[in-house]
Parts: C-alpha cells; structure tokens; sequence
C-alpha cells in the first residue's frame, strides 16, 4: 500500500490536543492525530462525535479552546478561513453548500479566487494579465467540470443542479482551489450506487493528483475501500486509529456503533 | 446638584418613550428577526389618532384617545403581518427589512398627504399642570409618560415572562419548527407580538406628542434611536430593551446638558457607531 | 451571438440617448433627463453594492451628498474650477468611505450595516446643516457650471443645457461600462459571492471583509462623482440630499428596476423619475408612491422588473442584459 512507502509518511496536518468547547458544550476534547501526506484518511464515529467540528476547526470556521493544528509544518491556529484556504486546505460540506443563482461554471471558477490576482484596476481596463487569468480559469474550469461529470450542465445554475450533481460541483469548486489537503465531509450521503461510483472516482483522480484526502462518512463499505488510515471518534474524542483491517475488528468500535458489547 | 436631578429625570422620560418603541422593536426582531421600521409611522399615528380626539371631542378626552389608538395599531399590526411579514418571511436577502422600509414610506406618506406638512402641537390638559418635587419641576403630562410607559413595560414583562402566551411567544421566537412541533399556534403567537409591538408603539406616540411637535416624520429618528436601543440591549431582550432605553435618555439629556444640545441626536447616533467600532462581533446575544 | 445582441442594443440606446437633446428643443425635458441621468450612475452604483453583494445600504445617498458638498465648498468656498473640485470631492468622498465603511462592515449581523448607513446618512445631513460656516447651513448656493471647454474645434459652452447632458450621460455609459467590466471579473464573482453565501465564500479564499470594503468604497466614490455633477448642475444644494429619503428613493429604484441587470439600473431611476411627473403627483405623495412601489415589487416580484421579465423565457433573458 503506498501509504507504507517511507516517502510518503511525512505528517501534512498535524492536530495536537485539539478542544472545541461551545460555552459549557464540549464538542471535541484533548484530540490528537497526523494525516500522512498523499494518504486517504478517514474518520468516522457514531452522530454527534464532533468529526464535522473537527473540520471547522482545521478550516478555522471555529475557534479552539486549545491544543493547535499545523500544516505544511506551519502552525495555521486561529486563521481565518479565507486564509486557511490559501495554503492549500479546501472542503466540501455536509449540507449542500453552493450558490444557488451562480451557473455551474462561474460556480467553479469561483473557487480559482484564492490563485488569481487580478484587483479591481485589473478588471475596470480589462488588463492583458486579467484576460490571461480568466482564459486560464475558465480552462481549469472545465478540466474539473469534466472530471466531475458537471459539464452538460455548466450553464445551469447550482441549485437546478440534483444532489448529487450538488455534492460533485461542491468538491470541484473546492478543487479550483488548487488544495493540497482536502477535507471531504460525507460526500457519498444520500446518493444511489452510481452516483458513488461517480464520486469515487472523482477521489481516486484526486489521489492520483497527489491531493491528501480527509473523508468523514457513514458509509462503510466505501471507508473500508477507500482509506489507507482510518481514525474512529465518539463523545468527541480519539477512540481508536489505525488500518481498515485493524478497525473492522476492534471491539471498542463495534461497541461504539452498535451501543452495546458484541459477544 | 439640582440641574443635575432635573436632567436625571428628564432623561427618564425620555427614555422611557424609547424604551417602550424599542419594547415594541425588540419583541418584533425576537420573533421576526427583522428590525419593523413600521413602528415609527405607528408611532407617529398614535399622536395623530390623539390630536384628532382632542380636537373633535375636546382636551378631556386626551387619555380616552388611547383607546382608538390601541384599537387601530393592533388591527394594522394583524394587517402588515398578514399582508406584508409572513409572505416575505422566507424570503432571501432581507426582503422583510426591505418590506419594513416601504411599509414605514408608505405609512408616514399616507399621513403626511392626510395630516398635512405643517408640524401641530397637542394641547393636553396635563401640560399646563406643573408638579414639583424638590428642584425638580415637570409638568403633569411627562409624569403621565413616565408612569404609563412603565405600566406597560412591567406588563409586557409580566406577559412574556410570566404567563403561558409569553413562554408561547418566546418560544416561537427561539425555534418556530420546534414550538410548532410542540402544539404553539406560532402563526397567531406572531400576530399577537405584533398586535402587542404596534399598540405600544402607538401608546408611545400619543403620549410623546403633547411634550412634543407632531408631524408625519416624527417617528423616524424615535425608530432610528429604538434600533440603537435594541442593538445595544441585546436583539430580543426585553430587560435590554426597556433599561437600554432609560440609559439613552439619561445619557442624551446628559449630553445635551453638559456639551451641545444642536447636536443631542448625534449623540445617540455616534454612540451607536461607536460600538460598533469596538465591539465588531455584536453585542449581546438573547 | 450573445455579445453581438448586447452591442446591438448598447449602440441603439446610445443613439437614442445621443438623439434625445436633438429632437426637443425644450428646455424641461433635457434637465429632466440630465437628472435622470445622474440618478441612473447613482442606482447604477448603488446597484454594486446591494444587487451584487448583498449589502441593503441606506447611506448612498450621503455618499452623494459629501461629493456635492466637498465639490461646491472647493468650488464657492476655496476657489477651485470644476476639475479639481470634482476630481478632490469625489477623492475625498473616497477616502472617507474607506474609513468609515472599514467599522461598519466589520459587524456581524444582518440588520447593523443598514442601520448603520442610515444613522450616518442622518448625522452627515445634521453636521451639514449646523455647520453653516462652511456648508452654508440650510443651502449652499452660487456653484458655478463648468467652464466653457474648446475641444478639437469643438466648443462646449456649459450654460446651455445640451452639453451638460452629454457630460452626464458619458458619465453613464462610463460607469455602467465600468461596472459591467467589473462584475465580470474575478472581483465580480468574489462580491456575487458574499451574497449568494458568505460562509462558502470565505471557505472558497475570499478575503469578505476585504471585498465588502471594496464593494463599498467604489460605490461610495462613484456616488460622490454623480453628487459633483449634481451640484455644478443644479448650482446650489441643500443637507437633505444626503439624508434617509435620498438613499431609500435610491434602494427603491434598484428594488424596483431589479438588482443585477443594467436594465434594473436604468429602468428603476426612468420609472420611479418619470411615473410621479407624468400623474402630475405634488410632491408630498412621493413617500406614499415609492413606498407603495417597494411593497408591491419586493412582495410579487423581488426580482424587480427587469429581473421578472428575464425570468419569463431563457430567450427573452438573452436580450435584457
């Protein structure tokens, strides 16, 4: 597996003693753990664990009660969100998160805001470097348009789009970004067999890209397929880590999921 | 010492006019989360509703006319919700504040074309009467304010927090789905706050308006400084609301006292600005 | 096939408008429509930064008002001739957008920023109107028109009215152009952005206070820019253009005339200017009418009536930009 391999263990994200308290409501406490760069990380843990929390903390949506994240060896603890975004973190979201009027491919280029330049002088003379841009983006545009199936609907504005159309055009938005981590937050939900074999391909493209995935799901069997490392959580701390194979079998886990200790 | 006691309690009835219009806002915004701009064309209405009394049945009736008053702004609070808030509800992009704002144009223009551009005083028989206490003097109709205006802040108080409707109503205000879930008919929990908002905003109005001149745009800096009251006193806080109102009634008689009354609205104004210069993550929440 | 139907109707509305001060000779209607013309760069920029960012502002119209003033006192008070005095008002117009936008955009909240423009609206009219000594108080009058310009053999003298008008409506086309260019810019979809979903945005790297800025300050100084016009125009101004009615005439035309289209930005100062002239409507039914107009739209049609008319068929959108 290539996540074995010793030039790929190097930690990209680091998460240290993270706490997320929300007035006396603790979400996430004392939790620590790596992701390995150009690995599929996974995490999972019954509802309520506090996994989406754990990305708006690393997105910096919310702000921690202690411990500090680092990425690309840099501490990013207490950035802002556009900022985090900058250094190469990007993410889709559990709800479907779009801008509804914004047709399919303005959406896209939208997401190339944070690796373009242009000011609004640029724009007002129609600059040589503002076009240039703009022929640029939209050809990124249409290379994850295609890739994410969205391209005989690139006219459409978002919310036409079905959810799992939603679902592809949220993670081709957070692609233009050009991410060198990206954090998935159940991006199969609620999506019939194809449309999964639509999206992991989509993730598989990304690996091959050299793209870090971080994927929270529900669904087993596509966490046990795709990840190389697996992290489990329950009442907002670490339960367990480790390989696939190595969760399957942990009894800690079973008990989590099922509520009750297997026999 | 004693100019001071005297713009104490200038200031107190000032604020207690505020406090009851940012009452009426803030109990609005709770379970509307749109600040109703509405309110000051129906304070406004309220002193007209008054002047109108006084002159047809004579200076006696002043307090009688509080009567039609609360009878009016009730029936157009059920209309403006009906017709005007619950459509926009759902609406994106503060429609329902953009609804708030052509409902106040519209209103105070129908007054305007109805009462005419001149501003009119009231001639109330409470105005003529001087009470003095200690150094301090105020003429019986100010008294009259402070004292109604606190009646129906107590009482409002007394409803939201102390009676089955109020926990309705806060309720709805929290989380409608919830409190549907939960049998409360939050569709006439809204209509009611709303009947509530502009009654009181309307008792304000006609009681301000013998201390004052009465004109068509009287109501909008009153609005305008409520909002400040609201955002000050937490959006949705009844307490925040009443006491907020108090505390800028002392602090612009204070102001206008002791530096410059030509600028005594800025004062409110700039103070607004002012926090929110400093404290940009909003003030408190519910 | 899209470009060529919009420089098509670009050109023919600017023949229209390059005719209509040929085909009357009277006076009225080409001050009408100079006025007109200058309450379209203001719905126009008002229009930036409410249909495309999202932000209800109710102090557009005291952006307006400082760029008169500060025009008309460089001119009246300080003896500048209209360049400098426009150029330096709208300037400083600029320059105190930029300060004051920076704390008010800063809140969290939706209802804050409104009020927040509408206080300061009020408190700009209040200090223009105490401040006498250097605004002249209740009004500020003797703004001279510019002075008569000698251009390629052409002579423009600015005491007729023709020549103000054209003045006013390059100004138009040029702001129109502008923001045009603008919105279709990684800038535009930054602003179109904040609107849509500010949360998304700001995952996606844009800076929204940043833009929120922006959005404001070139508004704001494009205002002020229409104020100069005004002031040179109507030769004397009073505070009330920078107060709460101005700004909320201004949100009614874009309500109305229908956010984020250049039909919306026209047709909402032609219509709300026009209709209350046409019913030969005193002026004291003008808050009744607009506010009237505004509950209607934004309750039936929220679109506006551009935005209602594009909505009708996809055909018919292509033709309305």
């Amino acid at each position: 597996m290539d996540s074995l391999k010793p030039e790929n263990r190097s930690p990209l994200l680091v998460v240290n003693k993270l706490t997320v308290s929300f007035g006396r409501l603790t979400a996430v406490s004392d939790l620590g753990f790596q992701v390995h760069s150009r690995e599929i990380f996974g995490l999972i843990g019954p509802n309520g664990a506090g996994k989406t929390t754990v990305f708006n903390a690393i997105t910096g949506t919310v702000p921690l009660s202690g411990g500090g994240i680092r990425f690309a060896d840099m501490d990013i603890t207490g950035l802002k969100p556009h900022q985090i975004t900058a250094r190469g973190i990007a993410r889709s979201h559990q709800a479907a998160t779009i801008f509804p009027e914004t047709p399919v491919m303005e959406h896209v280029m939208t997401g190339r805001h944070c690796r373009t330049e242009t000011t609004v002088l640029g724009a007002f003379l129609n600059s040589p470097f503002c076009r240039k841009e703009e022929i640029q983006g939209q050809g990124k545009a249409r290379e994850l348009l295609a890739l994410a199936n969205l391209e005989d609907v690139q006219e459409q504005p978002a919310s036409n789009l079905t959810w799992a159309q939603q679902k592809r055009l949220m993670v081709a938005t957070a692609l233009a970004t050009e991410p060198k981590l990206i954090l998935l937050d159940e991006p199969v939900a609620g999506m019939n067999a194809e449309e999964i074999q639509e999206m992991l391909k989509l993730i598989a493209t990304m690996r091959n890209q050299g793209i870090t995935v971080f994927i929270i799901e529900h669904n087993m069997k596509v966490i046990m397929q795709i990840c190389d490392r697996i992290l489990v959580m329950n009442y907002g701390q670490k339960l367990t880590e480790g390989n696939p194979e190595e969760i399957a079998r942990n009894p800690k886990v079973i008990e989590a999921y099922l509520g009750y200790k297997q026999k | 010492m004693a100019e001071f006691l005297q713009y104490t309690v200038n200031g107190l009835i000032a604020g207690s006019a505020y406090g009851l219009l940012a009452l009426a806002m803030t109990l609005i915004y709770g379970i509307l989360s749109v600040p109703n701009f509405a309110l000051g064309a129906i304070y406004a209405l309220g002193a007209f509703i008054s002047f109108y009394v006084i002159q047809w049945l004579g200076p006696g009736y002043y307090l009688f006319s509080l009567i039609p008053v609360v009878l009016l702004a009730g029936i157009l609070g059920i209309a403006s919700e009906r017709i005007v808030f619950r459509p926009l509800h759902d609406a994106p992009h503060a429609a329902g504040f953009i609804g708030a704002l052509g409902l106040y144009s519209m209103m105070e223009g129908g007054w305007s074309v109805w009462f005419g551009p001149t501003w009119r005083s009231i001639v109330s028989p409470y105005n003529e009467i001087i009470i003095m206490m200690g150094s301090v003097s105020l003429t019986l109709q100010r008294l009259i304010l402070l004292f109604v205006c606190l009646l129906f802040a107590l009482g409002t108080y007394f409803l939201v927090f102390r009676t089955l409707t109020g926990k309705k109503i806060r309720a709805s205000s929290e989380n409608k789905d919830v409190a549907r879930l939960l049998g409360v008919a939050t569709n006439r929990m809204t209509s009611l706050t709303f009947v509530i908002g502009y009654a009181l905003s309307g008792i304000g109005g006609a009681l301000v308006a013998p201390t004052a001149l009465v004109g068509s745009s009287m109501g909008l800096t009153p609005i305008i400084k409520s909002f400040i009251v609201v955002a000050l006193g937490g959006l949705g806080s009844v307490t925040g609301a009443i006491v907020g109102g108090l505390i800028l009634g002392l602090g612009e008689n204070y102001g206008a006292a002791y530096i410059s009354s030509m600028y005594k609205d800025i004062f409110s104004f700039g103070l607004f600005l002012m926090v929110l210069l400093l404290m940009p993550q909003g003030l408190y929440k519910r | 096939m899209e470009r060529s139907i919009r420089l098509l109707i670009f050109l023919f509305l600017g023949l229209v408008v390059l005719l209509i001060p040929l085909l009357t000779s009277s006076n009225y209607w080409i001050y009408m429509f100079t006025l007109v013309g200058i309450y379209i760069i203001l719905v126009a920029s008002l229009d930036l930064l409410y249909g495309y960012t999202g932000l209800v502002s109710l102090g557009h119209g005291a952006a307006f008002g400082i760029g008169a003033y500060a025009c008309g006192i460089l001119q009246v008070k300080l003896g500048y001739s209209f360049l400098p005095a426009i150029l330096g008002g709208t300037l400083f117009s600029c320059v105190f957008s930029a300060i004051i936008g920076w704390p008010m955009l800063r809140i969290k909240g939706r209802p804050y920023f409104a009020m927040g423009t509408l206080a300061m609206g009020i408190m700009v009219t209040i200090v223009i109107h105490n401040w006498d000594s250097l605004t002249g108080g209740v009004s500020l009058a003797g703004i001279p028109l510019p002075p008569t310009v000698h251009f390629l053999g052409w002579t423009l003298d600015f005491s007729s009215k023709r020549p103000y008008y054209y003045l006013v409506f390059f100004v138009v086309f040029l702001s129109i152009f502008l923001i045009h260019r603008l919105n279709r810019s990684r800038v535009g979809r930054a602003f179109k952005s904040i609107r849509e979903n500010a949360d998304l945005a700001e995952a996606l790297g844009v800076n929204i206070l940043r833009y929120k800025l922006i959005s404001y300050v070139i508004a704001s100084t494009m205002a002020a820019f229409a104020g100069g016009l005004y002031a040179c125009y109507m030769g004397s101004i009073e505070p009330e253009i920078a107060g709460g009615h101005m700004s909320f005439e201004l949100l009614v035309m874009i309500v109305v005339g229908g956010a984020r289209t250049i039909t919306g930005e026209v047709l909402g100062p032609l219509l709300l200017w026009f209709l209350p002239e046409f019913l030969e409507a005193a002026q004291v039914y003008r808050p009744l009418f607009y506010g009237l107009v505004l509950l209607i739209v934004i309750i039936l049609m929220p679109s506006g009536i551009a935005g209602k008319v594009r909505s009708l068929h996809p055909r018919i959108a292509k033709w309305i930009p």
